[in-house]
């Protein structure tokens, strides 16, 4: 399952639809508090989420899952509308995309990370 | 009486007037004593210590442009303005305050007895000096707040602008994705789709536009990159946006080196963008792009109507661009593009330490020249 994780609903929403339509398995979080009370180590495949949020960013969320045993390895791929470098590479993420972003980009992303994770046959719909 | 004397003996009453001044000034208007006052007592005791020193040529002719090197982390005078600015002032009132200040020294000192001895002008000649250097630091720091306070308002709206644009791009592409629909929905679809990016494409040339004039240049950080799948892909996008369009693409020699690609990225679909839009819409769009070991060489040329030497001349300024048309064509009606993107393209290749040039006959059509030379510009990675 890949939990999307942002506090624009239609953004998420959006997301999830079209990777749904791609044959995965979806759910949506609205804040980083919400996706980290929900995501645990077996079902969470991948967690795609925006940076700015409310109350628990993105890389707090991201950290926090890091830190996790349970959920540290878990691929984690960060979206922001900002122009601005506030996510630099080294820190606790696997990838990250510049809103607005093409869906076609956000599929070879995903089954990239995916790809790199050893069970990727449990995320996909049959 | 020499003037160091003067400015410590008599601070309160100097302080008095600057007080009186400075209450003349509307956002300091119920300002306390000590908003007032603020670090004018600073700034003079500083002036009145400098002016016991003995001082070389060298150090005269360097405050008197403000180029005085300061041995304090932050200067009385720059505290000066970040609270000024804290308090609402503007940068010709804080100006104002250092000339209200100038005036009331002097005055008051040349009052308490005439100045006659050539020491006491000498005082008077390195007062003044003085006061430019503290003036200068002030407007540099106010300057610079006001940039950094601009640039951080201008990343915060074009986050703001993106992230809705984000959720609308993701929407139009849920429907194209799903081929079931009727070809109606597909149609309006693909239109929201190609709006958001060309607003995408706007909200991010008017922030490099603005950045860069702002100071900062246009940010570019280089890796090693093979520029010819750069412009290959930009040219894909550009025809698979405008299927109507007809975009050849030919490349040649060593096309791999230390550029931004991104940035690059951004510059080639410009131009090719410029070409869609201006190009004779039945004709062919011919882009190119060489390497040889000095450079690599990118081309793009369109035939459209010829483009008169003044307006060529303005072409990558868009202010100036804007100012040579004649009154009745700078409505809002008549301009139907700023010509950002050209200018971000220039500021795109001189940050690469390239060259951009065009020309225009009847002959060639438009044909836009990137040269990019195959050295490492300074790193500067992205701010805004």
């Amino acid at each position: 399952m890949i939990m999307i994780v942002d506090d624009d609903v239609a953004m998420a929403e959006n997301c999830s639809m079209y990777l749904e339509s791609c044959g995965f398995e979806v759910e949506v979080a609205a804040s980083g508090s919400e996706a980290l009370s929900r995501i645990d180590g077996h079902t969470t495949e991948l967690v795609i989420s925006d940076c700015a949020m409310p109350n628990m960013n993105g890389l707090e969320l991201s950290k926090a899952l890091k830190a996790e045993p349970s959920t540290a390895t878990l691929p984690i791929l960060l979206m922001s509308a900002s122009m601005r470098c506030e996510v630099a590479p080294g820190l606790s993420y696997d990838s990250f995309l510049r809103k607005p972003f093409l869906a076609e980009t956000l599929l070879l992303e995903v089954r990239r990370l995916l790809d790199n994770t050893s069970s990727n046959e449990t995320y996909l719909k049959v | 009486m020499r003037l160091s004397i003067f400015i410590l003996s008599d601070l309160d009453e100097i302080l008095r007037e600057w007080e009186a001044f400075a209450s003349t000034i509307v956002p300091l208007k119920e300002a306390t004593r000590i908003e007032l006052r603020d670090h004018a007592a600073a700034v003079l005791k500083v002036i009145a210590t400098d002016l016991l020193t003995p001082q070389g040529e060298g150090a005269r002719d360097a405050k008197s442009k403000g180029l005085a090197p300061s041995l304090a982390l932050d200067t009385a005078a720059e505290t000066h303005a970040e609270s000024r600015m804290s308090s609402g002032l503007n940068g010709d009132q804080v100006m104002a305050e250092f000339r209200a200040l100038r005036a009331s020294v002097l005055r008051l000192w040349t009052q308490k007895e005439p100045i006659s001895s050539p020491e006491e002008i000498e005082d008077m000649v390195r007062f003044n000096e003085a006061i430019d250097q503290a003036q200068t630091e002030s407007m540099a720091r106010y300057s610079k707040l006001l940039r950094d306070a601009q640039s951080m308002f201008l990343a915060i709206l074009g986050h703001d602008v993106r992230s809705p644009l984000g959720a609308v791009s993701m929407g139009a592409q849920v429907l194209l994705h799903d081929q079931t629909l009727p070809s109606k929905v597909l149609k309006v679809g693909l239109r929201i789709f190609n709006s958001s990016k060309r607003v995408d494409e706007i909200v991010r040339d008017l922030l490099d536009f603005s950045t860069s004039h702002l100071g900062d240049g246009i940010p570019v950080d280089p890796y090693t990159v093979d520029l010819s799948a750069v412009c290959s892909s930009v040219v894909e996008e550009a025809r698979t946006f405008h299927p109507d369009r007809t975009i050849e693409f030919a490349a040649s020699g060593d096309l791999t080196g230390t550029f931004d690609g991104a940035r690059l990225a951004q510059a080639f679909s410009n131009l090719i963008s410029n070409a869609i839009q201006h190009g004779f819409p039945q004709t062919c769009i011919q882009v190119a792009i060489s390497g040889d070991a000095q450079g690599i060489r990118f081309e793009v040329q369109n035939d459209g109507e010829v483009i008169p030497e003044v307006k060529l001349r303005a072409l990558f300024d868009p202010v100036k661009s804007f100012a040579i048309r004649p009154p009745s064509e700078r409505t809002a009606s008549r301009v139907q593009n700023l010509g950002l993107g050209l200018y971000v393209v220039k500021e795109i290749v001189k940050a690469h330490e390239g060259e951009i040039s065009v020309s225009s006959t009847v002959e060639t059509g438009v044909k836009f020249s990137v040269y990019l030379p195959r050295i490492t510009p300074h790193r500067r990675v992205g701010e805004v």
